[in-house]
């Protein structure tokens, strides 16, 4: 869109409430939608705002009692407009200046308002180029702003320095978004990513709402992601073998695990804190194989010599077994699944694990990815405090995804899990959480106050909500931007990545052509023709 | 019914009474007053300009009360036929509110600082004239504001005359309806009853 259309002038308004717009006769209402983006002349600043209302106004205040006849057109016509006229309000937004000097600050958070009949356009490409930045400047093109085709761009520097969440009820495309975001920190290289990809979307490939099959991270960039599976059985029924099969010894699984699996074993804080005791009493890496074999007599005589309740003891060891029979949890003592992600992280690979069958069992997931992120997390902490300062020695930046993440960052669980760590301390040991998840409001209210970036698609719980938009300013408005998303391919981001809140239609993922322009060009499937040829057969 | 002078075709009458607000002029002609709502013009050099609000024809001797005389005759016209002498002891004066006036050949819509002379002679405007007054509307609130019975009238007659002189304005009717409503902004009643009497020709 080069054409700049003026749709009206502000009237009045305050910082706190928005500026209030009256919109000119040939502007209707309904051209106008809420979340968009305008940009308003004032004196000596431009303003870049968003549409957080709409209203009709009338300047006769009669006019809703006697109603005018308007079937008669020419009536009508004189009235709209005049009389009865629709208006606007605008959250000014970021202030861009006209001299020299703020072009080289960029755009500033708005101290300010316009003065009275500024005028107010619509935003165009230039306006959100320059405020959102473009692909040229290292950004990443997420989607488009509402009704523009400009491409929207997100700071991956920024994002990837913090922990950052993606939220929206089932359905509602936080895979898809999840998936753009990732690929966009692949391509760009700013970190490495660890995925705990729950239910298989990822790696290989995944389904779109529209049940069709779209490529996973593992077909657009071949090399550079490796595949780990818990189920390698599935992996074959859909066609492809994992890099690597992962399982677990018992010396992996510690008492802070059984601590995290309270819920799911269904387990006393009693019961669970024993694992403690038996850990003390048997010693680390030891205490799982040594009490899942003892005979029930043994495990009372037990009880009394480390001094807890038997009965709390028993249930512990029942509920254990069922860790037992995981078939990647052995006895053996298997290859260290652990290292060789690690390995893989180090040497700058992107890793998925795929959970195949276990992916619908919430203790597999949880226990899996929280031995998995202890250690990685204890590796990095260590890599970190050696390297000391030296920028060259310091890990790679490391972003975790995980899915369901209000298992782990409950209120409750939160200050006992790694992921609760992770997300309070974020980037001091390079290491950040890509949270994604469907009922935020259960995600425990300090995590989600540290996370730097949130992308929500749409929520309908209002504890959802107040939780995604809380610590922003301006979130009453905010909330019905977000409540009337459409249900697809629609996000409110806000955050560190983009100065402003805003409402984005993502890009398109899934055609021959976002393939293409989403492949990993000088990978081992980054040519476009290759991604053509995979996808309809040769031409 | 008016036949204006072959000398001077657009001349209708001189102005006989004139204040800030208004003036009257006298007709050449008897019943010779323009439609209510047209734009006329007094003065040659820097004319005042004016739109008819109210016409009355009455006898020239205001103690001489015109009488009956048409019985028996089959028809109105023959009354005057029948009694030349009446087109000179009846007279027919129109007012017109001032809306703007000529100033080193430039048309202004406000007041001007002084109104016409007496025996001004008044005139029919011509379309460019017309198109200035109609595309500004700015004098119609002390139309809408002088509050006379008719102002409502005046008001919507002056945008038919306008719209029917200016038939290439496509949008005027629309446009000076929009105005009107924003003068109106407060009274949606009012508007609607001037916008019913501006009908689509």
């Amino acid at each position: 869109m080069t054409e700049v259309s003026k749709i009206g002038v502000v009237v009045a308004g305050s910082l706190g409430e928005g500026v209030k717009v009256r919109l000119n006769g040939t502007t209707s209402v309904e051209d106008i939608k809420v979340g968009s983006n305008v940009v308003i002349q004032g004196q000596e600043n431009r303003f870049f705002g968003v549409v957080t209302d709409i209203a009709l106004e009338s300047s006769d205040p009669s006019l809703q009692f006697n109603l005018p006849d308007v079937s008669d057109r020419f009536i009508r016509d004189a009235l709209s407009g005049t009389s009865a006229y629709g208006a606007i309000t605008v959250e000014p937004m970021l202030t861009i200046g006209i001299d020299q000097y703020s072009d080289a600050t960029g755009p500033m958070p708005s101290k300010t308002i316009p003065t009275h009949f500024s005028e107010v356009l619509e935003a165009t490409e230039d306006d959100i180029n320059s405020v959102f930045g473009s692909e040229a400047d290292g950004g990443f093109w997420i989607g488009s702003p509402l009704d523009m085709e400009a491409k929207l761009c997100l700071d991956l520097d920024e994002m990837v320095k913090r922990s950052n969440g993606v939220f929206g009820k089932s359905g509602t495309g936080k895979t898809f978004l999840t998936r753009l975001l990732l690929i966009g920190i692949l391509q760009s290289g700013k970190a490495s990513n660890l995925i705990f990809d729950m239910h298989n979307e990822y790696g290989w490939k995944g389904t779109s709402e529209s049940n069709y099959d779209v490529k996973g991270l593992k077909q657009l960039f071949g090399s550079k992601v490796s595949v780990f599976s818990m189920d390698s059985e599935s992996a074959q029924r859909r066609g492809f073998i994992p890099d690597h099969v992962v399982s677990f010894g018992y010396s992996d699984i510690t008492p802070e695990d059984i601590q995290l699996l309270r819920e799911t074993l269904d387990l006393t804080s009693v019961a669970a804190d024993a694992a403690y005791s038996l850990e003390a009493h048997f010693g680390p890496k030891r205490w799982f194989r040594a009490f899942i074999g003892m005979s029930g007599e043994a495990t009372n005589e037990l009880a009394s010599e480390i001094n807890v309740n038997s009965s709390a003891l028993a249930a512990l060891r029942r509920r254990l077994e069922r860790l037992t029979r995981f078939d990647f949890v052995s006895n053996d003592n298997v290859e260290d699944s652990a290292e060789m992600i690690l390995q893989r992280l180090n040497s700058g690979q992107h890793v998925v694990l795929e959970f195949g069958k276990h992916g619908n069992n919430p203790t597999a997931y949880m226990l899996v990815a929280n031995i998995l992120t202890r250690r990685i997390y204890d590796r990095y902490q260590r890599q970190k405090e050696l390297a000391m300062g030296d920028k060259l020695a310091e890990p790679p930046n490391l972003v975790i995804t995980i899915e369901e993440a209000h298992r782990f960052l409950s209120s409750s669980m939160s200050g006992q899990t790694i992921f609760g760590t992770i997300a309070r301390e974020m980037r001091k040991y390079n290491v950040t959480l890509l949270v994604v998840d469907q009922r935020p409001s259960d995600i425990d209210e300090e995590v989600m106050s540290q996370i730097g970036t949130k992308v929500s698609c749409l929520l309908d719980s209002g504890r959802d909500v107040d939780s995604v938009l809380s610590g922003v300013s301006g979130n009453r408005k905010l909330r019905g931007v977000l409540a009337r998303l459409e249900s697809r391919q629609q996000a409110l981001i806000f955050g560190h990545s983009v100065p402003m809140p805003v409402v984005v239609r993502t890009r398109d993922y899934g055609s021959a052509k976002s393939y293409s322009e989403l492949g990993d060009v000088g990978g081992v499937n980054g040519d476009s023709s290759k991604a053509l040829e995979d996808l309809f057969g040769p031409s | 019914m008016s036949t204006p002078s072959y000398e001077y075709p657009f001349r209708i009458g001189e102005v006989i009474e004139s204040d800030t607000n208004e003036f009257t002029t006298q007709c050449y002609e008897l019943y010779g007053a323009p439609s209510l709502g047209t734009l006329v013009k007094a003065g040659e050099t820097e004319p005042v300009y004016g739109v008819v609000s109210y016409s009355h024809t009455s006898g020239l001797d205001p103690t001489r009360r015109p009488i009956a005389r048409g019985e028996g005759l089959a028809s109105e016209d023959l009354v005057y036929d029948e009694n030349p002498q009446l087109n000179r002891l009846l007279t027919t004066n129109f007012k017109t509110t001032i809306v703007g006036f000529k100033f080193s050949s430039q048309i202004t819509t406000y007041l001007p600082p002084r109104p016409p002379r007496i025996h001004s002679f008044v005139s029919q405007c011509e379309n460019t004239e017309i198109l200035t007054f109609a595309k500004s509307l700015d004098f119609m609130s002390s139309i809408l504001g002088a509050n006379l019975p008719q102002s409502d009238d005046v008001a919507a007659a002056f945008i038919r005359y306008a719209c029917q002189a200016l038939p290439e304005e496509t949008e005027l009717r629309v446009e000076s309806a929009k105005r009107l409503a924003s003068l109106l902004g407060n009274d949606t009643r009012r508007l609607e009853g001037i916008l019913r009497r501006i009908p689509n020709d």
